[in-house]
């Protein structure tokens, strides 16, 4: 089996081909953090390294992309019908002040953080000179500032990894494009549920399609216009139109716009979002009224909630309004499939990865585990004697990706990891880590004395006194010290990370949540001796 | 089952060809030592090496740890090794498969290689007047045999193939180890422990 199909291994050929819509989600999976966007670079995700891309078995970043494999359902038509669908407009005067219609997306998310049904809410804000930028807001006040529209890709889904690290975070809720969602969504299916177990809520934009920041100022100088003098930009009657702080306004034709857009925006199929609990938009609805698609349960309950409280007044969508939102879904299917079919043609290897291949070794797994009449719990080990940390490895949510791996040798700046995911029964993989032992084989084993337990509990060698014999390799029963550079090299336990109270970069990179390891404030005496507890009652 | 692309890290140290000791099967039949010194020997042949001079001197100790367990100690080729540090006449050097060798004429009979290798797997001998240590069979390896102590063990203690390879294997015959001890009892994982080599452990 050949490493990557056409020698694709990361994003970087999807965005130079022009595929790429700055959501964002390749930048939080990624566990090298290799990938990373500046605010003020392009509207696109920058490859740092791709040194150890050759290392990740399934191209993380690329499994999420929302723009390679799109699901086939989302070029069927029938996939967009709704539950219910409204007129709506906000009736908070702060939020009206600002919003670009009704104010909906504001209201509903002020809604869910005064009602605590979420503990954060993921969007975008922009400055002076329009320049997006993602935020976690976590107060109701820091909602108004997220209000207006902006036609400007924006990386928001890069914060999913904040708020998966944030403990204080149990709840969240995710503003997007249909893209975004869609990245979610695909998360979700590839079972990378640290990132999309948090997300309670989606509500998506209604989107024909979107500019980089570079179109954006291509189509400002073509109007002759200074960025900073826009006051407001707005969509009404098939132009763009922008509002000057001096008064004037100036519009742009949407047509022209056709002419120069991305492939990325002309092969999505999504005009509503098919994924997200809330879809809100302004066409179809009067002027001053947003457009409200419920397609779940859980979105019509906070709809509802955000009705009852007063904070919105909403009335059924028209039939003239209904007609034209399904019209804008049939011309967006329409032109996706045209497009997609020559994207397709052109760009196999780009356009396709790896997803499918994900998904068939789930299946296999979940196959396997029953065929075979498994059990498996996660295996909970011990680390450490004075700080108790508890190891759980869950084999069944592993999928072997190797991001710890790589985490752990760009953590290092070394080519051997100090973790290693081996495959144990065919689709059954399990993380081997250091055991950190009380008596360790590698320490006893050391002809030289460079095996040692530093301060924390943490077994490490000292680079200067080895002498990379790897005896310390073959006498550990999990073979886990490896040889780089002439020097035996192992877990460490993260030491820069330790002292800064983070955890280690394995743990933070794994999307499934197979490692975690958490802090437990009891000993390991106490612990252990629970357990004792447990075993005798259940025996 | 599919093909799974080995990416245990991305180090060239990892696809050198190394012997790799497995003392929780060493039997301690000494036949490495035996198969060494023949190999070692003008004659390659056992009976006649028995009669030759210099005697031929085996490269590999096997070493009991204690009545029940013991484990072959041959040169490590360590990547940062000590012996080649001190020699002074520069007789220790690194081949291009990255074996540490001897070249006999150069020595000069210092041992100080000996002082510094913390293993004692170095040995003088006076009939040659030269260094004697392991050279992990370079003649056979380049012509494409095992090493003669692999090629003699009948365990399995001594292994000789790619670093990479080898791990892998020992790694999936632990995790398979690991998940049957832990789905059925903490006992199978229990005798997993290494209590030959660690000595203190088993007692």
């Amino acid at each position: 089996m050949s490493k990557s199909i056409g020698g694709v291994v990361n994003v970087g050929d999807t965005v130079d081909i022009g595929l790429c819509s700055f959501c964002g989600a390749c930048i939080a999976v990624c566990p090298s953090k290799n990938l990373y966007s500046i605010k003020w670079g392009p509207s696109n995700p920058l490859v740092g390294d791709s040194k150890y891309c050759s290392s990740c078995r399934w191209d993380l970043c690329r499994i999420v992309c929302p723009q390679i494999d799109i699901p086939s359902e989302l070029y069927d038509r029938s996939t967009y019908g709704y539950l219910e669908a409204y007129e709506a407009r906000s009736t908070i005067p702060s939020v009206l002040k600002r919003a670009q219609d009704g104010g909906i997306v504001s209201t509903l998310l002020i809604t869910a953080l005064e009602n605590k049904l979420v503990d954060a809410v993921l969007a975008v804000k922009h400055d002076r000179k329009w320049n997006p930028e993602p935020v976690v807001i976590r107060d109701p006040g820091g909602v108004i500032e997220c209000s207006g529209s902006i036609y400007l890709y924006a990386p928001t889904l890069a914060l999913l990894k904040d708020i998966a690290l944030d403990n204080s975070i149990e709840k969240a809720l995710v503003v997007g494009l249909p893209c975004q969602i869609r990245a979610l969504e695909k998360m979700r299916r590839a079972s990378l549920n640290k990132y999309v177990d948090k997300i309670e809520y989606t509500i998506g934009l209604f989107c024909t399609h979107n500019f980089t920041r570079e179109e954006l100022y291509d189509i400002l100088s073509q109007l002759d216009i200074y960025i900073d003098d826009v006051e407001r930009m707005y969509i009404e009657k098939g132009e763009l139109r922008f509002k000057l702080e001096s008064g004037v306004e100036k519009g742009y034709p949407l047509e022209k716009t056709f002419e120069t857009l991305r492939c990325s925006c002309r092969q999505c199929p999504e005009f509503i979002s098919a994924y997200a609990d809330i879809s809100v938009g302004s066409i179809g609805s009067p002027s001053g009224w947003n457009t409200v698609v419920i397609r779940s349960s859980r979105g019509a309950s906070l709809f509802k909630l955000a009705v009852e409280q007063g904070f919105i007044e909403a009335r059924p969508l028209s039939e003239k309004g209904g007609k034209i939102v399904r019209k804008f879904i049939r011309r967006k299917v329409k032109g996706a499939v045209k497009h997609r079919e020559s994207l397709v043609s052109t760009y196999n290897g780009v356009v396709e990865g790896k997803y499918g291949l994900l998904k068939q070794f789930i299946d296999e797994k979940r196959d396997f585990i029953n065929r075979e009449g498994l059990a498996i719990e996660p295996i909970v080990y011990m680390e450490f004697d004075r700080v108790a940390l508890e190891v759980r490895v869950d084999p069944v949510k592993c999928i072997e990706c190797r991001a710890c791996e790589i985490a752990c040798m760009s953590e290092h700046k070394s080519l051997v990891p100090g973790i290693r995911v081996v495959e144990a029964y065919g689709p059954l993989p399990l993380p081997l880590l250091c055991m950190h032992c009380r008596e360790p084989a590698c320490m006893m084993v050391c002809p030289v004395g460079a095996v040692y337990r530093d301060r924390g509990g943490a077994i490490r060698i000292m680079e200067d006194k080895c002498i990379g014999c790897l005896l310390c390799m073959m006498a550990c029963p999990f073979n886990l010290p490896l040889p780089f550079m002439g020097k035996a090299v192992k877990c460490d336990l993260c030491v820069d990370r330790r002292e800064s109270g983070r955890l280690p970069a394995c743990v933070e990179a794994c999307p499934t949540n197979a490692l975690v390891i958490t802090r437990s404030k009891t000993s390991v005496e106490k612990t252990v001796s629970e357990k004792h507890v447990v075993r005798e009652s259940v025996s | 089952m599919e093909s799974i692309v080995s990416s245990i890290g991305l180090a060239r140290e990892l696809d050198e060809y190394i012997v790799f000791i497995d003392p929780s099967k060493c039997m301690g039949c000494r036949s490495c030592e035996i198969a060494c010194a023949i190999e070692h020997s003008r004659s390659r042949d056992l009976f006649k090496a028995i009669r030759e001079k210099p005697r031929p001197m085996p490269r590999i100790y096997v070493v009991s740890t204690d009545s029940l367990s013991s484990m072959p100690m041959k040169c490590l080729h360590c990547r940062d090794a000590p012996c080649i540090s001190v020699c002074p006449s520069r007789a220790l050097y690194r081949s291009l498969e990255g074996y540490v060798l001897v070249e006999p004429t150069r020595c000069i009979g210092c041992l100080m290689c000996m002082i510094a290798c913390p293993f004692g797997n170095l040995k003088y001998s006076i009939e040659t007047r030269a260094i004697i240590k392991c050279d992990s069979c370079y003649e056979r390896v380049r012509r494409g045999e095992l090493p003669a102590c692999v090629e003699a063990c009948p365990t399995g203690a001594l292994r000789y193939g790619r670093l990479r390879d080898i791990l892998e294997d020992l790694g999936r015959e632990r995790a398979r180890q690991i998940m049957a001890g832990v789905y059925t009892g903490m006992q199978q994982l229990q005798s997993l422990r290494w209590q030959g080599v660690v000595g203190s452990r088993g007692q």
